[in-house]
């Protein structure tokens, strides 16, 4: 057979051992391309897949510090923790997630393609990571899933702490609410070291003192397997507890505040006149911050702010407003210490002043006749006044204002503050390019005109007066402690400044303003309480004088603002008490009352020992 | 009649090479199946080292017989394969929705692996007859064409993609060893290329979909890719080095899919770094070369071309595996020879190992 070989079949032999000598040279080049891959993979990319692997094997899980609670002064609850119950997805632990999310939705009712869809963001985690598909279910949810958990594989429970407010609306202004922190706060130095989906303070004592309240979250490495098991763990970080808050509030004064509020618009602050402590902190409306404590929906949130009564205003310290006559006070102060009057000057009161060319109107139409300081000050003369904004002028009078602490923040320790305003000359020409007009010194002298003070800020500048003459930043935090009761913070009293008036004058005003609770022709005789010597002034603030509103005027918008400002008693008074209520009437007949119920109360709880 | 030529071009070096291949692939596995699985009582490094040994009876069988008498009765032989392949369907049942295995008591195989082999023989035997000039179209092209189709559809309806893929791989390459021409090889690549895109043109978005889920039934493409990444991993985090053996993160931690099997390089690769992954493409390429050499020195063109075609089998059976596991190619199920887990495939290994050795011993007898 091999002799019978043709050249033809040696040539073909020659060409099948070329091709071989081919094969083997393909072979070479595959293999190296392979050691190439290799050495691609292992030694260039080599780093980056060892960080892999380890992030592969190595699970960070974070352990919750819960948010700091916030108390009143008898360390009653005013904000807590709660859980809340998530239903989770993990998907490696299901081979049919699709028919598991549809047995789930129809057991909840609820949309599945909602599901499907938090289900589809999941990818690209982690494997065996979980996905919250229903974040913080009611009880009734929990327990269904949990019942029908066999028929449900790969959905698991989780639990969260959740911000709670025990009493709901109570304090809410004061208190604040808490919001999901937005790319510019994760991006600004103020917020290093938080993560994208923390809930964070964004209003209120919440937000003043997130520092405080946040704490720091700890956590451990495991080392975990495929299935998420974990096999080790390989080092652990305690979480520091968020230290607890000791408000200057007191809940059961707060309470009483509210409810002598409810249903009107407006706002109640009671201090310490010795401290400046804020023993309550009214706002109304009140909304529930417990709606801010997981994502508000779209629908709770427009209900919010579409509602013309602006409930989520702080109307303490937020809404600007006339004083109307509890500016007063200030007007007499200012005169007596400029001298302009004794108290024995008297004016003439025929129920109208006639300044330039038109006529200044006491609320009294008939007049009160002879008219001196005192009589001036109880029955709230504003003829009286007039004269006395004729004598002082604007300049002199903003002076006292500010030295009352009016126009200016108090100091408090929220951003929410707003400052208010007291008109002076310089004032006017900036703002209205000509000079000072006259007639405004009679409204501003009445706290009318361009005037305008925060709750907070008259309840300070009559606190001070009661104490005799210490203006105090007002203060709403007692201590900061940890969470096992050990004090970290003391918070005293902040002094601001001395009123700029003699020991002689503050005696006298208070004199003055006892007068007006106590003496049956005084304005404000519907704040008396037997036996407590309560002081204190009526202000009603008209509404149409501002002229900023070209509405048809319906009824409410045109009733006028309704102030009263107390303290009681008159010597070592140990509660002074502002109540502002919108479009509320006279301040005599409207804010007195709930100023009495409010200060009553605080007897009451002090004599009980509360 | 034992001739003492047949001691004096006995291929250690070959012998040897595949040993330690094997005795590498047996330590690897220890380290990949460490974990103990409930359902398997002896772990999956024992269980190779029994496929060892009765790879190393069939060696001898496979080296003892006559390679020549083999390729006589390569009708008889393959056409034994074609039916396992048959039977397969029939036998058993679906394992995972595919027919892959046949069951005789607690023993099962693959008759697929056997395939490749005595597909090998007979294309050897059939093509090496004549030369293209004397044997008619027929008997050249046609008939070994047709029988390749008919193992090729059967594998691939398996559905085992990855096998019937390198079975049209080795006809391809045997087709470039002896029967065409340059341009009659480029005209079945361009016609082939031209053909594949023009097919998926005229599939549905479904229809496609569908014969990518018949043909990877247990893959979905998400897990695929889970795979590919992990097993990238696992390669690139060896680094130069590697962790050192039974140390390997994505494999002690179960990370790696399927790692004793097709996965078995990633660990190899995880655990002793570019060093021990380069130390294996050697031996690989020491073992290819070495049947290459065979095939050279072969004493008739039928040992010729049935060296080069066992060496085919197991040139792109490492290509396609480590190539997979690098992330080169998409996941087919291909073992890597020696060193995956399975009898089958062990068995197949060796029996091409005992060919090549027959191949080389009998190169100087007539």
């Amino acid at each position: 057979m091999r002799e019978m070989r043709s050249e033809h079949d040696l040539a073909y032999e020659q060409k099948v051992q070329a091709r071989i000598r081919i094969a083997y040279f393909l072979a070479l080049i595959a293999f190296s391309l392979l050691c190439l891959r290799l050495w691609l993979l292992q030694v260039i990319e080599g780093d980056n897949y060892r960080r892999l692997s380890e992030n592969n094997r190595i699970r960070t899980q974070i352990i919750k510090s819960p948010r700091g609670c916030i108390l009143d002064t008898n360390k009653k609850v005013l904000a807590s923790n709660r859980p809340s119950f998530d239903i989770c997805l993990v998907p490696q632990e299901t081979s049919h997630a699709a028919e598991v999310l549809q047995d789930l939705a129809t057991l909840v009712q609820c949309d599945v393609s909602q599901l499907q869809q938090k289900a589809h963001q999941a990818r690209g985690r982690p494997p065996y990571e979980s996905v919250k598909l229903l974040t913080d279910v009611s009880r009734d949810v929990l327990a269904l899933v949990l019942t029908h958990k066999l028929d449900l594989p790969g959905i698991i429970v989780e639990t969260t702490p959740v911000r709670y407010y025990p009493s709901a609306s109570l304090a809410c202004h004061l208190l604040g609410h808490l919001g999901e922190i937005n790319p510019r706060q994760l991006q600004s130095p103020a917020f290093a070291g938080y993560k994208p989906g923390t809930f964070i303070g964004k209003y209120g004592v919440e937000q003043a003192m997130e520092q405080e309240l946040k704490g720091t979250d700890g956590g451990y490495q495991a080392e975990v397997d495929a299935t998420g098991y974990k096999v080790n763990i390989m080092g652990r970080v305690e979480p520091i507890p968020a230290y607890n808050l000791i408000l200057t509030i007191n809940a059961d004064l707060q309470q009483a505040a509210e409810e002598a509020l409810a249903g009107k618009t407006g706002a109640i602050v009671a201090v310490d006149p010795q401290s400046g402590r804020i023993l309550s902190m009214v706002s109304s409306p009140p909304f529930d911050p417990n709606l801010f404590s997981r994502s508000i929906s779209a629908r709770e949130w427009g209900d919010l702010i579409n509602n013309p009564s602006r409930p989520l205003m702080n109307r303490c310290i937020q809404t600007m407003q006339p004083p109307g006559s509890t500016y007063k006070m200030i007007t007499a102060a200012a005169a007596l210490s400029e001298k302009v009057i004794t108290p024995e000057s008297s004016f003439f009161c025929s129920g109208f002043l006639n300044f330039g060319a038109r006529p200044y109107r006491c609320w009294r139409k008939t007049g009160h006749g002879t008219v001196a300081l005192e009589r001036g000050i109880v029955e709230s003369c504003d003829v009286y006044f007039y004269q006395l904004g004729i004598l002082l002028g604007p300049d002199r009078l903003a002076r006292y204002a500010h030295g009352f602490g009016l126009g200016d923040l108090s100091g408090i320790r929220l951003s929410e503050e707003k400052k208010g305003l007291i008109p002076t000359s310089d004032w006017y020409q900036r703002r209205y390019g000509i000079p000072w007009q006259r007639g405004e010194s009679l409204s501003i002298a009445i706290g009318q005109g361009a005037n305008l003070v925060t709750p907070l800020q008259l309840v300070m500048a009559y606190a001070s007066l009661a104490n005799g003459g210490t203006v105090y930043q007002p203060l709403f935090i007692a201590q900061v402690e940890t969470a096992d009761g050990k004090p970290v913070k003391e918070f005293s009293p902040q002094v601001r400044g001395s009123l700029p008036l003699s020991r002689e004058t503050i005696t006298y005003l208070k004199e003055c303003l006892f007068k007006v609770v106590n003496t049956p022709s005084g304005t404000g005789t519907r704040a008396h309480i037997t036996g407590r010597d309560v002081c204190g002034k009526t202000g009603t603030a008209q509404v149409i004088n501002l002229g900023r509103d070209s509405r048809s005027p319906r009824d409410s918008d045109l009733q006028d603002h309704a102030w009263f400002v107390a303290f009681a008693p008159k010597d070592n008074a140990r509660i002074a008490v502002v109540v502002f209520i919108e479009h509320g009437g006279h301040g005599g007949s409207a804010a007195a009352p709930i100023a009495q119920t409010v200060i009553s109360r605080f007897f009451e709880l002090e004599t009980s020992g509360v | 009649m034992f001739d003492r030529r047949l001691v004096t071009n006995f291929d250690w070096g070959l012998l040897l090479v595949a040993l330690v291949l094997s005795g590498l692939g047996i330590v690897n596995i220890y380290s990949a199946g460490s974990f103990s699985l409930n359902d398997s009582p002896a772990p999956f490094f024992l269980k190779q080292m029994y496929w060892l040994s009765i790879s190393l009876i069939v060696l001898i069988v496979a080296v003892a017989i006559d390679y020549q008498l083999i390729a006589r009765n390569c009708y008889l032989l393959h056409g034994a394969t074609v039916l396992l392949l048959i039977t397969a369907f029939f036998w058993g049942g679906p394992t995972a929705g595919t027919h892959r295995w046949i069951q005789i008591g607690s023993f099962s195989f693959q008759p697929s692996e056997f395939a490749k082999v005595s597909l090998v023989i007979f294309l050897a035997s059939s093509l090496s007859g004549s030369t293209p000039a004397t044997s008619g179209f027929l008997q050249g092209l046609v008939l070994p064409g047709l029988l390749t189709a008919v193992t090729f559809l059967l594998v691939f309806l398996q559905p085992d993609l990855g096998t019937a893929g390198l079975l049209l791989i080795i006809f391809i390459g045997f087709l470039f060893l002896v029967r065409l021409d340059i341009k009659q090889i480029a005209a079945v690549v361009v016609s082939g290329l031209v053909l594949l895109p023009c097919s998926l043109f005229f599939m549905e978005e479904y229809q496609k979909r569908r014969i990518i889920t018949f043909l990877n039934p247990d893959k979905d493409s998400l897990r695929a890719g889970y795979q590919a990444i992990q097993s990238k991993i696992a390669i690139g985090s060896g680094m130069l080095s590697g962790k050192g053996f039974m140390s390997g993160t994505q494999s002690q931690l179960r990370f790696l899919p399927e790692q004793h099997t097709d996965f078995a390089f990633s660990v190899w690769a995880e655990e002793w770094g570019f060093v021990g992954s380069v130390l294996l493409l050697l031996l690989f390429f020491l073992l290819i070369s070495k049947g290459l050499k065979i095939a050279t020195l072969a004493r008739d063109r039928l040992g010729s071309l049935m060296a080069v075609g066992l060496v085919l089998v197991l040139f792109w059976q490492v290509c396609i595996n480590i190539g997979m596991v690098c992330g080169l190619f998409p996941i087919v199920g291909v073992p890597l020879p020696f060193v995956s887990y399975g009898g089958s495939s062990l068995i197949t290994n060796w029996v091409i190992v005992g060919l090549l050795l027959n191949i080389r011993m009998r190169r100087l007898t007539f």
